[in-house]
């Protein structure tokens, strides 16, 4: 057991690591997340639109549970920060998730900015843009 | 864990510091089993790493780390038992593995590479990871029911992946 623990802890992070932007790569894959205007990243059809953004929140069923990409479409040149909440219950027991960070983006341009794995089961999730001028877009999608 | 601490059977405080030291590489090994005991291991500069292994009930592990290469991993079996890291500086990387009931990690990471894993298997677990900077990443399995997970990240390339799995 003590193997098993060891390696599934290793395993998970190396997985883990495995997707995780490093160095160089930081460049290339959050802002390859980013598309041009002609491009714009699809919002699914229950996005609001705001001021000069759009939020979105990208749900995808894996093995595990559910994976959840919180995305920016900048309609207008962004300069702001953005918080992404997650609440969960699974079988297991409770999860909460709490990303943010700094959002630059070009007039047209989208990017995803956080994404999380959560255990089957329920969940409330909700991003939030704002810039100094205050909030700019909000989304949240519970199950 | 104030108690726990001061009724420690044993109690290892290793600090090493990179400066200090010929050898930069900074390697601390904590084996231990038995009864309440702690560990703490602080590290500072250079390629730091860390292994605490804890064997029994009530055991206490904390690893401290600033620098450049941070290695932490920490292994506990037995009930009541907690773990805390911190890590300052490059290339981040923790894993705890916790097998028992009522059991804590947390993990704190400021800087670059925060990479941090936590593994529990039995009952009212909690794990929390927090991350700061450049390149998050935290994954947690938890195997059994009751179990509690909080992440926060703050920064660039935030993932987070959680697994709970409970019994039924």
């Amino acid at each position: 057991m003590k193997n098993l623990m060891t390696v599934a802890a290793l395993g998970l992070v190396t997985a883990c690591a495995a997707q995780a932007p490093t160095g160089a790569q930081t460049e290339t894959l959050l802002p390859a997340a980013r598309v041009p205007a002609a491009e714009p990243l699809q919002a699914s059809p229950g996005a609001p639109e705001t001021l000069g953004a759009t939020c979105d929140i990208r749900e995808t069923r894996t093995a595990g549970g559910l994976r959840l990409e919180a995305i920016v479409q900048a309609d207008q040149a962004v300069r702001g920060e953005y918080d992404f909440v997650i609440t969960a219950l699974s079988r297991g027991g409770s999860s909460d998730v709490t990303q943010g960070g700094a959002v630059n983006l070009a007039a047209g341009q989208g990017a995803v900015v956080g994404a999380a794995e959560i255990p089957a089961g329920s969940y409330r999730a909700a991003l939030t843009l704002g810039d100094a001028g205050g909030e700019l877009c909000r989304v949240e999608h519970r199950s | 864990m104030k108690r726990l601490l001061t009724t420690a059977a044993a109690a290892i405080m290793i600090f090493s510091f990179g400066a200090a030291h010929a050898d930069p590489r900074n390697r601390v090994r904590v084996d231990q089993s038995g009864f309440a005991n702690g560990a703490a291991a602080a590290q500072q500069g250079e390629r730091n790493g860390t292994v605490i292994v804890q064997g029994g009930n009530g055991q206490y592990a904390r690893g401290v780390q600033s620098g450049y290469n941070n290695f932490l991993r920490m292994d506990q079996f037995g009930t009541r038992n907690r773990v805390a890291t911190a890590q300052r500086g490059e290339n981040n990387f923790a894993v705890t593995g916790q097998e028992g009931r009522n059991l804590r990690a947390d993990t704190l990471q400021t800087g670059f590479g925060n990479v941090s894993g936590i593994a529990q298997i039995g009952m009212n677990n909690t794990a929390v990871a927090d991350q700061d900077g450049v390149n998050n990443t935290s994954g947690i399995i938890q195997v059994g029911n009751g179990q509690d997970v909080t992440v926060r990240q703050r920064g660039d390339g935030n993932i987070s992946v959680v697994v709970q799995s409970g019994y039924n």
